[in-house]
């Protein structure tokens, strides 16, 4: 069973996001927060350039996003792949929007990929099982 | 030059405490969480850490070795 052991202490819970690029050659593993709070994946800008995906483009569609510091517009595109926990999804939107460096992280792991399967956070003792529901 | 070795998460994080890495090579486990990998670039800057992404090729690891100081909370 896919599992996720984090520090019950932390801020937030860390995993990591492993993403295809666009032409499928490479790939990019980066940290990000695992947010039920969020609706869509989020992933940085400067990462989502690398593995091709072009956010800069005009003609990509922008997705509005209601943030806690406001309401913002992101360029949103789809990801060939994305894989955390142990999961994988095909396929998968992700917006391109930059979070703080000091969050440590280089996105948002949303509900668009979480509610695929079956999430259990055992919060006292730092545990995430992610599995696909029967 | 001769290669960087490969390193284990335990001791990336305690030879690069508190910082941004770019890694090549680098090991998954079953749940898709960082296992090894070798240190292309480190910095405290994450930004110095993007610009070296552009610098390299093949399969890569964004990696950050700090936590949050204990009286800051997140909100995104």
């Amino acid at each position: 069973m896919p599992r996720v052991v984090y520090d019950p202490s932390a801020s937030s819970i860390v995993v990591d996001l492993l993403l295809e690029a666009a032409d499928g050659r490479s790939s990019l593993l980066i940290p990000v927060v695992l947010d039920t709070g969020a609706s869509l994946t989020i992933v940085a800008t400067d990462v989502m350039a690398r593995l091709g995906y072009d956010p800069a483009n005009p003609g990509r569609a922008r997705q509005r996003i209601v943030m806690g510091s406001g309401v913002e517009y992101a360029p949103r595109t789809t990801v060939r792949s994305a894989t955390a926990i142990g999961q994988k999804v095909a396929n998968l939107e992700v917006l391109c929007h930059d979070l703080p460096a000091e969050s440590g992280v280089d996105g948002l792991l949303g509900l668009n990929f979480l509610k695929r399967f079956k999430l259990t956070i055992r919060f006292l003792k730092g545990i995430i099982d992610l599995t696909k529901e029967r | 030059m001769a290669q960087a070795p490969l390193l284990s998460r335990q001791k990336i994080k305690a030879k690069y405490p508190d910082q941004w890495l770019l890694l090549k090579d680098y090991e998954l486990d079953a749940s898709t969480s960082l296992r090894k990998g070798r240190v292309l670039a480190h910095s405290k800057d994450r930004e110095e850490i993007h610009r070296a992404l552009k610098k390299h090729t093949g399969n890569l690891c964004i990696h950050f070795t700090g936590s949050l100081p204990p009286d800051t909370g997140v909100i995104f």
